[in-house]
């Protein structure tokens, strides 16, 4: 190209793309996973829902220091982009694994990063990069008003100096596996111009509030996946539990959502190479009719499809992580990453499914579970409608709900 | 897949071209082409749309400096018909005189490039027309039965294409033919030559150009070969290998052509949008409305999924990489986004798309195409299924 004519504008967003890179994260962290076969995870759903945290598994994952990826140098985390944090989960959900009950880890203390004080900041971030101290959970929706944040019903009442906590939360997962746990709760009413003023983010120590004031139980749910239910019942926390301003929750919460869509964008994205490399190998392998099924277009081609959906939504969770490594704020961009990834990781789990016949129901073969796993991602920790809907209010100017 | 990195501009890249593109595209209205559809067989050639085009020098791209064209990458060219698309424009009766072109450049001899690629990038001659695809054949390309028999100072051209658009229009064809018969070759593939054909002289010669009725305005045509002599010199590179040669043009045109697509997903959702608050029901903007709302943002993001794609493959086949999985995937992906581009345009504006004075369902019709040709999702999928997953060959 004659660079003379190149009438490529400097301030244009460059992305690069690697199709088979960080091998330095993906090699170890397969050979981690693989101590946790299909077997350790059958087990575990074929226990209570409260004995049901894979505990052996979050133990190793958390001494592993991936967990630390994002967190800055500064604080003894690895400082690293959150490409490459993408690319550790996907490599987990590529295995018969699931990082749901150790996620939180990565990125919930992005909010002490950007707006904690010196003493959060330096009180908890060396302790969570360094797998000490687990900051797994929060705790945002309730029963009555789901994604209607602006509704919710908890408060935290400032009384001399303490804030008293009352109300419910509902699928706060891991709560009851964490040392801390974010807590929006309101602390004044909204205002008609902005509804969501006066939710204020909470840094809970959970081990103590466990003792009084706040009791969880888990819920007994289709997957794995840590969920429990919290009751606040005067629970006090201290002045220094406010993270940021009083009345900014909502605001960091939407900053913080934007982190938890592109990271489990990269989670579907695993599910789906799971996915995919199981209904490629199991369609070549299985002969019915004479000959092995994937010489039949009609197995073949929903494999082929969905792959592709596959290539695209990860292309579309990349250019959210660059935009994100560049310093800009990916917005509804990061909807769109986990939507694609999820509803494509949903048609590969499915056509996986599809293939797989009769064996799919098997527990053994791992195929159901993960499929359900694949379902749940469509609805949480955001669904498809909340994602659309940003997508379509703040990226296209079309009318938010009134 | 192998390890390979490629980097590449987001947002409006290209924005001169862009800007430069809009301009004249500004000159050519929905009525423009609205008129020109109703011109009997199905359309007639826009032929001031095309000289405008060709004046701007954009139509030449891809030609390196050294003939007189604009030496863009890939990209560039993707860039410039994505806009004409996006502008209610179609580049569907020019786009090939971008690319075509790429078949003599990497193949053909210097007399060749000398003698015909100047002419090209001034817009002088033009080389719109790729004689591919024939009835009996479809994708089956190997199996083409038009042959070219080697006479004296020449070959003897017998056979019959069709699907081919614009050659009612175009001075030169690249023509694929079989050389050596089917059963003297050790595979498909071989045997089959690459022609640059003079059209003015093969209609001389006994070549027919029927234009065939077809829902969109493509000006495509069949065309009927008996004993059409060609001189010796419109062989392309060495006999026998045109197959080769014509897929390795084939990513790039995939690029390009999954670019327009793109473009006129972009036609689709300004105007839906747009059209979407602007219009009341039921005391509220119809776009206040999720079934509108969320089926226009669901588009939108397969749109710019497939965007990413179309850039990834520029960016590879600037690289020199093997990008055929991408260049395919381009192609799917590109199609599904803007046909759901389409129908949320043809379902939010009723029968106001369905006017025929609306572009709506003009560019509705070219969507719906689009995901046909110029390859068949089924051929995406063979491929995606053999070559990239590893699957057997299931057809």
């Amino acid at each position: 190209m004659n660079e003379g004519t190149n009438p490529m504008s400097d301030d244009l967003l460059m992305m690069r793309i690697d199709d088979d890179d960080y091998h330095e994260f993906r090699d170890p962290l397969r050979a981690l996973c693989d101590g946790f076969p299909g077997t350790y995870w059958r087990a575990l759903e074929d226990k209570p829902a409260d004995q049901r945290y894979p505990a052996e598994f979050v133990d190793a994952l958390m001494g592993s220091g991936f967990l630390g990826a994002l967190i800055p140098e500064e604080f003894d985390g690895a400082g690293l982009s959150l490409r490459i944090a993408a690319v550790i989960l996907e490599t987990i959900h590529s295995t018969s694994c699931n990082a749901g009950a150790a996620i939180g880890q990565m990125y919930l203390s992005d909010i002490l990063v950007r707006h904690g004080t010196d003493k959060q900041k330096q009180t908890y971030l060396r302790a969570i990069a360094a797998g000490d101290v687990r900051f797994l959970a929060s705790a945002i929706s309730e029963t009555e008003t789901g994604d209607d944040l602006a509704q919710m019903a908890t408060t935290a009442e400032k009384r001399g100096d303490v804030y008293v906590v009352n109300g419910a939360k509902q699928w706060a997962n891991n709560a009851l596996h964490s040392d801390l746990l974010l807590l929006l709760a309101r602390t004044s009413p909204g205002t008609p111009d902005n509804p969501t003023a006066g939710l204020t983010a909470f840094l809970v120590d959970v081990n103590t509030a466990i003792k009084g004031g706040m009791s969880g139980q888990a819920i007994d749910s289709m997957n794995n996946d840590g969920a429990s239910d919290l009751v606040f019942d005067g629970l006090e926390l201290p002045d220094d539990a406010v993270i940021g301003e009083v009345g900014k929750g909502f605001d960091y919460y939407r900053e913080l959502a934007q982190l938890e869509c592109i990271l489990y964008a990269a989670c579907a994205s695993g599910d789906s190479a799971f996915f995919s490399e199981r209904a490629v190998n199991y369609a070549k392998e299985r002969v019915v009719f004479g000959r092995p099924i994937a010489y039949n277009q009609g197995i073949q081609f929903p494999i082929s499809k969905a792959y592709v959906e596959v290539q695209g939504a990860k292309l579309i969770g990349n250019k959210a992580a660059a935009v994100y490594d560049s310093g800009q704020q990916p917005g509804p961009l990061a909807s769109m990453a986990k939507h694609m990834a999820c509803e494509a990781a949903w048609q590969m789990a499915d056509a996986c499914f599809t293939t797989h016949g009769g064996f799919a129901f098997a527990r053994e073969y791992d195929i159901e579970r993960k499929w359900r796993d694949a379902r749940v991602m469509q609805i949480t920790p955001q669904g498809s409608a909340t994602l659309l809907s940003d997508i379509a209010v703040n990226d296209l100017g079309m009318p938010g709900l009134s | 897949m192998s390890e390979q990195s490629v980097e590449f501009a987001l947002g409006d890249d290209y924005p001169e071209y862009r800007r430069e593109v809009a301009k004249v595209c500004a000159d050519y209205p929905p009525s423009y082409w609205e008129y020109l559809e109703n011109q009997p067989p199905s359309g007639s050639y826009p032929t001031k749309f095309v000289e405008a085009l060709t004046k701007t020098g954009f139509l030449a791209a891809l030609i390196p400096a050294q003939y007189g064209g604009l030496d863009l990458p890939v990209r560039g060219g993707a860039a410039i018909l994505e806009t004409i698309h996006a502008a209610g424009c179609t580049a569907g009766p020019c786009h090939a005189q971008m690319y075509t072109m790429g078949t003599i450049l990497r193949h053909g001899s210097d007399e060749q490039k000398d003698k015909y690629l100047p002419k090209i990038a001034k817009g002088e001659l033009r080389l719109q027309a790729f004689g591919v695809t024939e009835p009996t054949t479809g994708s089956d390309t190997t199996q083409l039965k038009t042959r070219a028999d080697k006479v004296d100072g020449g070959y003897k051209i017998n056979g019959q294409k069709v699907w081919i658009s614009r050659a009612g229009h175009s001075d030169l064809m690249l023509l694929l033919a079989r050389t050596t018969p089917a059963d003297q070759v050790e595979k498909r593939a071989q045997g089959v030559s690459t022609f640059l054909v003079d059209m003015r002289l093969a209609k001389e010669n006994g070549m027919v150009i029927t234009p065939i009725d077809a829902m969109i305005n493509h000006n495509t045509t069949e065309i009927f070969f008996d004993d059409v002599f060609i001189p010796e010199d419109s062989l392309v590179g060495q006999e026998g290998r045109g197959f080769r040669y014509i897929l390795d043009g084939m990513n790039a045109e995939r690029c390009l052509v999954s670019s327009e697509t793109i473009g006129n997903g972009r036609y689709f959702l300004r105007e839906s949008i747009k059209y979407a608050n602007e219009t009341k029901r039921f005391g509220r903007p119809m776009s206040a409305s999720q079934s509108v709302q969320f089926s226009i943002a669901q588009a939108y993001a397969q749109l710019e999924t497939a965007d990413l794609m179309v850039r990834k493959t520029a960016a590879m086949f600037a690289a020199g990489m093997k990008c055929g999985a991408e260049a395919n995937m381009s192609k799917i992906l590109s199609g599904e986004a803007s046909w759901a581009c389409a129908q949320v345009a043809l379902t939010i504006f009723g029968e106001a798309g369905m006017n025929k004075s609306s572009s709506i369902q003009r560019k509705w019709r070219e969507a719906r195409t689009a995901r046909n040709s110029p390859i068949s999702p089924n051929m995406v999928l063979n491929f995606v299924g053999q070559h990239v997953l590893g699957m057997p060959r299931s057809y």
